[in-house]
């Protein structure tokens, strides 16, 4: 993406910002409204989870971030950690984020390296907007079969 | 008569205020959301046609889906009017002249045909997609040639969807074979290129061809949402437009067309023309979604097939959803069309359910996949009427994305959502846990025809063991797998024969599933196996008779008789047989109405025995009882509740997208409080 694209999307984003936090605000604000800003709300306050089995159970996933915690619109590496419980040995490993409430995902394109044997360090990542994030690790199994483990985090 | 220009100018005076008008006096019905947007008005590119002609029906001058459309040397307009099985011939005023073809397999018939092109001498080339082959014709529509046979061989071909014919060779879009063949006149096969992916010089649904004056070969890669340009050799040259609503961008290229050095792309989903130069430099646009149903006048919805006559002062649109086409003038093309449209899509606007293909009810959930939006929507059903859960996907490749999701299941037990992603040739799986509907656990398979792959996976049926049974469509049979996604087995093939299947829509078990049903769509007739895959009969046929169907979609089994309902999207009713195949009534008619449909295609029993029918073409579902009584409908006056919008614009309107969030959301709330106070008595 070229500078005044970035720009455009970084200053559009803060608009986004703004205006999701009105409609917040608004004392006739819809269920789904509430109940998106509550999700932000829990998702700061709590003790961000760095472990998590996958979603078949096949694997046991933990990151770490480096810088910790995750600065906004800052790069970072994201260094992830896969202990197989029932799951067959893994093809690939990919990460992305993306913000659930507003519907988007990262503007840069992320780089997996393998560390150890079980061990993975994604490069490239930069999460553009303050707010809630996904990060999503899909995991590719010889088998064919992909499943995830998702880490929610809170940018500010 | 006043000057061109100034005529013009004035139409679309009048447009924008006819539409202001409409959209303020009327509470309109089967539309994508509440008219106007914020920048309809803004982007008035809508060109009055100069001739609007068809309507649903058989007779001569009426259409059932006319899915191609070319001009011949004489002016004259030949529609591939393929739910008629037959080549209709019109003057430039859409008065019928002539017709040929039948529905069949014997020389000059058809079955299922995509597409059309007629060249400068008047031979007219057809994709007789459902019999995988080419036939050509005289002018006049005297058979002169047919080849091809279903097969992934030199000069074979699987469900070809594109033709385009010049004075020397036969260019074929061999869509399911993921190529490009090319032949002679005689149909010795001399060129093919092209391979399924996403790289450049390789496809995902090539579906339609044009040739420039130069030989250079066009192609809409439709899946991928780009045209792809090669040489007369086939050797690729270049690629432009990627999955969007902007200038440039293309949500699902159909038909394309090269004339004076113009490329005109009917993008369907954008519901308008864009029209680029011989080396993809976009140039502008026309056409918008309508304001109220079935209103033409320039207003386009789906556009699939376009044509440019030979001098280049007319092009012919047709709309197979409205069963009719519509002569653009190029002069107005010309002034009207507009450079720039930077309108963020109906899809991120209109929250409202579009489309559907593919429902699926169990418990108090309904899941409907939605292929316009490559989304699923997920509704909570514990009341009857559904209300939204989650609308999640969005077009894409990566996991939890979709391109055209055709079938969805439920596994209650499990906790699990099956969604086959026709597209991507997978299947994904979804959470239906409190808190976690809607998110992604799993995807398997991939292309092919080997015993793990899939080629247009389409509807899932699930057994009370759990065990998947997944219509592998485009490789003719059924796969089954077990609960953890271990792959047991696979029966049926390809044909037309007993226990044979060609392009299969729709499965469902009897209730004691000591029966299988699987809709053989393109053979018009439900086949009935046992668990085993042994075949044990069918039923239906082709025709608008009794028990026939004109394009058969959807299938279920109500849960208290057994009785298997059948939509049929061409004749526009819902059809009722006993277990073993009778018939016993057909329930409604074409319309907008309570209990009339407008393509009715996924249909769902829940366990409360109400039938819930997507009445796609109504952008509505209704609900209805076993005896066909009208129960209600949903899907309307959505965009009074803010829902996620899928991720369709994700990647590709990023930086605008970024850019226009705040203006958005502003504009939306305007909307919702404007939608809010207007639904007060």
């Amino acid at each position: 993406m070229n500078r005044i694209a970035t720009r455009a999307a970084l200053v559009g984003g803060a608009c986004g910002v703004v205006a999701f936090g009105t409609l917040s605000l608004r004392p006739h604000a819809g269920i789904d409204e509430l109940q998106a800003a509550a999700r932000v709300a829990e998702t700061r306050a709590a003790a961000p989870v760095t472990v998590q089995l996958s979603s078949l159970g096949g694997y046991r996933v933990s990151y770490s971030a480096e810088p910790a915690p995750i600065p906004l619109n800052e790069p970072f590496e994201l260094g992830l950690h896969v202990d197989r419980v029932a799951g067959p040995a893994l093809r690939a490993v990919n990460v992305r984020a993306e913000m659930p409430e507003h519907s988007h995902g990262m503007n840069t394109e992320t780089v997996m390296h393998r560390r150890a044997p079980d061990g993975y360090v994604a490069q490239g990542m930069l999460l553009h907007m303050a707010g809630r994030w996904s990060m999503l690790v899909d995991l590719h199994r010889a088998d064919g079969i992909i499943e995830r483990a998702a880490f929610d985090v809170a940018v500010e | 008569m006043g000057h061109p220009i100034r005529r013009n100018c004035f139409r679309v005076l009048v447009s924008a205020c006819l539409g202001v008008v409409l959209s303020a006096a009327t509470t309109t019905t089967a539309l994508a959301g509440k008219p106007p947007f914020p920048n309809e008005l803004k982007y008035p590119n809508i060109i009055q046609p100069d001739a609007t002609f068809g309507t649903y029906g058989t007779k001569a001058g009426e259409f059932i889906d006319p899915l191609a459309v070319a001009f011949g040397p004489d002016n004259r307009i030949y529609v591939l009017d393929a739910g008629n099985s037959r080549v209709q011939i019109l003057d430039r005023m859409g008065n019928a002249l002539a017709a040929f073809g039948e529905r069949g397999s014997a020389h000059g018939q058809l079955i299922a045909p995509e597409s059309l092109a007629v060249n400068a001498r008047g031979v007219v080339a057809v994709a007789d997609t459902g019999n995988n082959r080419v036939q050509l014709f005289s002018a006049e529509g005297k058979f002169i040639k047919a080849w091809g046979a279903r097969g992934t061989g030199a000069g074979q071909f699987r469900a070809p969807r594109g033709v385009a014919i010049t004075g020397e060779r036969v260019f074929v879009a061999d869509t399911q074979n993921q190529r490009v063949q090319v032949f002679d006149h005689s149909g010795r096969l001399l060129l093919a290129f092209g391979r399924y992916g996403a790289a450049n010089g390789e496809f995902n649904e090539p579906v339609s061809i044009a040739v420039g004056g130069d030989g250079a070969i066009y192609v809409s890669d439709q899946l991928n949402n780009r045209i792809q340009k090669f040489d007369a050799r086939g050797r690729f040259i270049s690629t432009w437009g990627k999955w969007g609503s902007y200038s440039g961008l293309l949500a699902t290229p159909t038909t394309i067309a090269f004339q004076q050095n113009r490329l005109y792309v009917a993008d369907l989903i954008n519901h308008r023309v864009q029209v680029f130069d011989a080396n993809g430099e976009f140039l502008y646009q026309w056409g918008r979604h309508p304001n109220t149903p079935h209103e033409g006048n320039g207003r386009l919805h789906y556009p699939l097939a376009l044509a440019a006559n030979p001098n280049g002062s007319d092009v012919v649109v047709c709309e197979p959803i409205e069963n009719r086409c519509q002569i653009f003038g190029r002069k107005e093309i010309d002034v009207i069309a507009v450079k720039n449209v930077d309108d963020s899509a109906w899809w991120d606007k209109a929250t409202r359910f579009h489309y559907g293909t593919g429902a699926a009810a169990q418990a108090s959930f309904l899941a409907v996949a939605e292929p316009d939006t490559h989304a699923v929507l997920l509704f909570d059903i514990g009341e009857t009427e559904p209300k939204l859960i989650r609308r999640f996907g969005g077009e894409g490749t990566q996991p939890g994305r979709f391109k055209n999701p055709e079938g969805v299941a439920i596994d209650i037990k499990g906790g699990r959502l099956f969604v086959a992603d026709m597209g991507n040739h997978r299947i994904q799986v979804f959470g239906l846990n409190k808190g976690k509907e809607g998110d992604f656990v799993a995807s398997f398979g991939s292309r092919g025809e080997g015993a793990k792959d899939f080629n247009k996976p389409g509807k899932i049926a699930i057994d009370k063991s759990g065990n998947l049974y997944i219509l592998d469509a485009g490789n003719g049979r059924v796969k089954v797998y077990n609960s953890k996604l271990e792959s047991m087995r696979t029966f049926g093939k390809q044909g037309k024969g007993a226990g044979e299947m060609n392009t299969p829509t729709a499965i469902a078990f009897s209730r004691n599933e000591d029966t299988m049903y699987i809709l053989d769509s393109y053979n018009h007739r439900v086949l009935m196996f046992d668990r085993n895959g042994k075949p044990k009969g069918s039923f239906g046929g082709a025709g608008s008779g009794k028990g026939q169907f004109i394009w058969p979609y959807g299938l279920d089994v109500d849960k208290k008789e057994g009785n298997v309902f059948v939509s049929d999207a061409g004749g526009q009713q819902i059809k009722k047989f006993t277990p073993d195949g009778k018939f016993l009534a057909a329930y409604g008619e074409y319309g907008s109405g309570a209990g009339q449909f407008y393509k009715p295609k996924g249909i769902a029993f829940s366990d409360r025995n109400i039938l819930y029918v997507l009445d796609f073409g109504n952008h509505r579902g209704q609900m209805m009882t076993t005896e066909g009584k009208f129960v209600g409908e949903w899907g309307l006056g959505e965009l009074s509740k803010p829902v996620p919008k899928p991720r369709a614009l994700l990647d590709d309107n990023k930086s605008l997208y970024a850019a226009g969030a705040g203006v958005f959301a502003f504009a939306a709330m305007f909307g919702v409080l404007r939608m809010r106070k207007r639904r007060k008595p």
